[in-house]
């Protein structure tokens, strides 16, 4: 029981978490009215629950880790449409169609998950999951663009070092033993680069006297990048960007009550 | 062996019947406490079809796909009315509230003539329960369709997430049922337990959209 409860902490925390972030969304709901995205916010974090507690339930139960095409990929999927409507919901104006970044988000989603497929073995699940990823990634992508909170410059930086991490991991791939762990820890310093970015910018507009627009759309793409590192991580990187992702989510609950805040 | 199909005509033909005699509201919750029994039969046939494939075990079948199924299957109805008909949100509500149940009641039908009615406390937990548990899955997905209907650009989007969403909560009140202890009794306790926490918001929602 306490070895399970050690491999599992990091989602038995996780599960708390979302306990109170649920409750402070339920009592936010209550109390200022039904609004769209809020109300998203809430499915989303349904899906989560269910899925930790199903893991841990599953894994307490069975003793085995899943099976075939499970409730944890749909929530996956679920998780991802549900984040991009939230996101799409919180603008006013719609958001317009750009092929540029159709294309990026394609490129982006597809290394990974064909990335995922080559460590794993699971290319339909990875495919399937990876065309998801690749309609938040689209959503998120033109949401920054809306928002201006991305220069050019960074905006190259996230490319290069994608384009990076992408590089080392499929020669990771093929290579066995020590060079292995060097390409790892070499992409993860790209990956907590990117974490490192957005903890920065999402403080640094947290702590500033005047709401930014952009903030929303700055912590879900925070909490997907950090989704994609854990997926291509072995530990110790896996369980730091976990713990990191736990935070996200409470900084996704403050960025929609201020959002929230901007809309009545 | 429980002869399903003999069940479903036996319930429904006075139903069917009633909602001739029936208007409005009330003819419309007939029909779709009907459609939502011919559904739960219907989703039985898929997974036995699936079992009988060789897809997966018997054990395996209620854990991993019949949430899928079943909860695909009670959205098949719903999104017919929405395209076809077109009602007001007031209707998909109850639309979905009726479905929700007659899938329920007749899933706990077969159930009791399946593994017998003895156990008067057992019974009703469980039939509470699973009725529960359906409702609150069909009213999640209803829920997630009218959002859907309102953020226009993202509205496939919303609708396959909450889809998705009742699927997960589905699983994982199979799972925790699926073997006899405290997971059973904590199974059992959840939709109840939903029920209660949203209730509130859930009403304000309601009054509001």
């Amino acid at each position: 029981m306490n070895a399970f409860i050690l491999g599992n902490l990091n989602n038995i925390v996780q599960i708390g978490v979302l306990l109170y972030i649920s409750y402070r969304n339920l009592g936010n709901l209550q109390r200022r009215g039904p609004w769209v995205p809020a109300v998203l916010f809430m499915f989303i974090l349904v899906t989560m629950l269910a899925t930790g507690f199903y893991w841990v339930t599953h894994v307490l139960m069975t003793g085995e880790y899943l099976y075939g095409f499970s409730a944890m990929d749909i929530g996956e999927i679920g998780i991802f449409l549900l984040l991009a409507a939230m996101l799409g919901a919180s603008f006013e104006e719609p958001l317009s169609r750009d092929l540029t970044a159709l294309a990026a988000a394609l490129l982006f989603s597809f290394g990974n998950a064909a990335l995922w497929g080559a460590w794993k073995g699971a290319w339909a699940r990875d495919m399937i999951a990876g065309l998801f990823l690749a309609f938040l990634v689209y959503t998120l992508i033109r949401g920054l663009n809306r928002t201006e909170s991305l220069s050019r410059k960074e905006w190259s930086a996230f490319g290069i070092g994608s384009a990076g991490i992408f590089l080392l991991q499929t020669v990771a791939v093929q290579m066995e033993g020590t060079v292995v762990k060097i390409l790892d820890f070499a992409s993860s310093v790209i990956w907590f680069a990117g974490i490192l970015f957005f903890l920065i910018r999402i403080i640094r507009i947290l702590r500033g006297d005047r709401p930014d627009e952009g903030l929303l759309s700055l912590v879900v793409t925070g909490y997907t990048w950090i989704i994609c590192t854990m997926y291509l991580s072995g530990d110790p990187y896996y369980t730091i960007a976990d713990l990191i992702n736990t935070v996200m989510l409470v900084l996704i609950m403050v960025a929609l009550e201020q959002k929230w805040g901007e809309a009545v | 062996m429980i002869y399903s199909e003999n069940i479903l005509l036996c319930i429904a033909a006075p139903l069917l019947v009633a909602a001739i005699f029936l208007r409005g509201e009330s003819r419309r919750f007939a029909v779709f406490f009907t459609v939502g029994m011919c559904i739960c039969l219907l989703s039985a046939y898929i997974s036995g079809f699936l079992e009988f494939a060789g897809v997966m075990d018997a054990e395996k079948i209620p854990l991993y796909v019949s949430p899928v199924v079943e909860e695909s299957m009670k959205v098949l109805p719903l999104i017919f009315v929405l395209l076809v008909i077109r009602p007001p949100e007031e209707g998909l509500f109850l639309g979905s509230v009726a479905l929700g149940t007659g899938f329920a009641t007749f899933e706990n039908c077969c159930y009791i003539l399946t593994a017998g009615a003895e156990n008067l406390a057992y019974i009703l937990v469980r039939g509470l329960a699973v009725g529960v548990m359906h409702l609150v899955c069909v009213l999640m997905v209803i829920l997630g369709t009218i959002l859907a209907r309102r953020t226009r650009t993202f509205s496939l989007a919303a609708f396959v997430g909450s889809l998705a969403t009742a699927m997960c909560y589905h699983s994982l009140y199979n799972l925790l049922v699926s073997q006899p202890g405290v997971t059973a009794i904590i199974g059992y306790v959840m939709p109840l337990l939903t029920v209660l926490i949203l209730t509130v918001p859930y009403r304000r929602i309601r009054k509001e959209i």
